[in-house]
């Protein structure tokens, strides 16, 4: 057995797609078991049996130990309940014979005449009627329950899970698939209402979702006590998912305004921002104020950071020049001494921070102030019918652990990608982006703007025009 | 601006001074001091990533070195945490400006 006294026991995940309909969110939930698991320090290879149906809300993973299934539910956004799974079949017949195999010793200690318990049927994709329901409940009986019923407070919950497939306009007479287990905990999703950016004091137009925000925590496997930075802070949608794990915050931004809290609001019926919005009061509105460190305003594409500083995990969502402008400081004298220099000739005289530049800026600084083995988790945006992996930036300092997609229009994604630092940051590494820059896949970031507002058929005109001149 | 804060900074601009551009300068005459919540874990964890130097330059009160056997001794914990977490001061440096100094 690898996982020396105990036995792996195998579980039921339940997660619900339908909430996070924006996104193709089982990946996302995959990977974000992924992390939050490792985060745990756990054996990767605890999914030994991973039966897995994307077309399935129920997952069923083999695990080491409930302990770990309790702490994976700690952090996840994207399940809904942990079971210990007792049986499984594709009909009730199968469900039965199933359960009557599962070994009476382990049913034993939570059967127990001293404990009560209650069990609960849930079916997915359709509606029962009460009475079907203690149909299906009396139809268990035998099962070796010894204590009472309790419906307000048992000591164990029992589940039957019927799943009836996921399309709603041809439901199934008879279940595809049928479960029954001991739950052990729930997963995080009330974190979603609870940090909803509805309510949030402090936002702007483009406030990372709750969900997204703590997935993406998950992703930088963000822990107590550590320091977590965003460089293009905004209203600080992502340190609040990071503070709610118990991080320390810290964040820049261009944007005086926003940083302060200035200027126009962003809500619907409100015109300017009221007094103290600012990243600090969202902090402590969720009791997360002792978690702040600073906000500056500062410019991502400037080192403020002394040498030797490091941040744990940097997580981020950088400014695509769509819904927020992209700028940086500097000068034109300067911008055209890059442009004799030859190194950097795709950037345009003026102070317009291009996509690609960001990008790099961002993995350098990653490669730079990150501690060995901490996360960088950004949202890459991308014009999909040019998408291939290599559009994806590279570090030699970083790899590259996932990347995921989420659509946001019929040609455009976002992709959410998370590095991990691999190696120490030398001072050959710091340039070594721009031999990169010299490929030209990476440059297409620069127009992503352009791909956005215009279809392909005039973007081709375009060029076409252009190629002309 | 947190004496932590102050610590990881540096100034961008080219030859400011001697020493690089660290510390930042700070204006002692404003100091503004608000309660944080004291967690001996995070600020035992502070205490190797700071430059102690700077730190004994811009508070009182702290030792030349930090003691040996800081983990376990609260009341320099808890010194450390009022200094790094606890007073904020304002930058001379205007390059950074900082939310709530």
């Amino acid at each position: 057995v690898p996982f020396g006294h105990r036995l792996p026991i195998l579980t039921l995940l339940w997660h619900k797609q339908s909430s996070c309909h924006s996104l193709q969110c089982l990946f996302l939930s995959i990977i974000d078991l992924f992390s939050s698991s490792f985060f745990l320090s756990f054996f990767l290879s605890f999914f030994l049996s991973f039966f897995l149906s994307f077309q399935s809300p129920f997952w069923i993973l083999s695990m080491p130990s409930e302990e770990m299934a309790r702490g994976l539910m700690k952090r996840t956004v994207c399940a809904k309940s942990i079971f210990e799974l007792w049986g499984h079949g594709k009909s009730a017949e199968e469900l039965y014979s199933s359960l009557k195999n599962y070994p009476a010793e382990k049913m034993a200690p939570f059967l127990q005449s001293n404990l009560t318990y209650k069990i609960k049927v849930h079916t997915f994709n359709k509606t029962l009627t009460q009475e079907e329901k203690i149909q299906k409940i009396d139809s268990l009986e035998f099962l070796p329950f010894e204590g009472k019923v309790n419906l307000k407070k048992p000591n164990h919950i029992f589940w039957l899970l019927e799943d009836y497939g996921m399309d709603p306009n041809n439901i199934p007479e008879q279940p595809l698939d049928l479960y029954f287990g001991r739950w052990i905990a729930n997963g995080q999703r009330d974190l979603i209402e609870s940090y909803s950016v509805k309510r949030r004091h402090f936002i702007g137009n483009t406030s990372m979702d709750a969900c997204l925000a703590f997935l993406m925590a998950n992703h930088g496997r963000v822990k107590p006590n550590d320091v977590v930075f965003d460089p293009f802070v905004g209203t600080g949608g992502l340190l609040i998912a990071s503070a709610h794990f118990g991080a320390y915050v810290c964040g820049t931004d261009i944007d005086y305004n926003t940083v302060h809290g200035l200027g126009k609001a962003s809500r619907k019926n409100q015109k300017w921002r009221g007094p103290d919005e600012n990243i600090r009061a969202n902090l402590r509105q969720y009791g997360l104020e002792k978690h702040y460190l600073d906000v500056l305003v500062s410019d991502a594409s400037k080192a403020i950071w002394r040498k030797g500083v490091k941040f744990d995990a940097v997580i981020t969502d950088p400014p695509y020049g769509i819904r927020e402008a992209t700028r940086r400081t500097g000068s034109q004298k300067e911008m055209a001494k890059m442009a004799e220099r030859g190194t950097e000739n795709h950037i345009s005289i003026s102070s317009n921070y291009h996509l690609s530049d960001i990008l790099f800026d961002l993995l350098k600084f990653a490669a730079e102030y990150l501690v060995l083995g901490g996360r960088l988790v950004y949202w890459l945006p991308v014009y999909k019918p040019e998408y291939t992996e290599e559009i994806i930036p590279r570090h030699p300092c970083l790899k590259l652990i996932s990347n995921c997609e989420q659509t946001l229009s019929s040609h455009t994604s976002r992709h959410l990608i998370t590095m991990e630092k691999v190696k120490d940051f030398e001072d050959e590494d710091r340039d070594s982006h721009i031999l990169d820059s010299q490929y030209l896949p990476y440059k297409s970031h620069n127009s992503f703007r352009e791909k956005y507002f215009s279809g392909v058929t005039k973007r081709i005109a375009k060029e076409e025009k252009d190629s002309q001149k | 601006m947190k004496l932590l804060t102050h610590n990881m900074l540096t100034s961008h601009v080219r030859g400011v001074r001697p020493g690089g551009g660290f510390p930042l300068r700070i204006q002692a005459t404003e100091v503004k001091v608000n309660n944080v919540d004291f967690n001996p874990e995070f600020t035992a964890r502070m205490v190797p990533k700071v430059e102690w130097a700077a730190l004994v330059e811009a508070a009182e009160n702290l030792p030349p070195e930090p003691i040996p056997d800081f983990e376990s001794n609260e009341d320099f914990l808890r010194k450390v945490h009022h200094v790094l977490m606890e007073v904020r001061e304002p930058l001379l440096c205007l390059l950074t400006t900082c939310l709530n100094s």
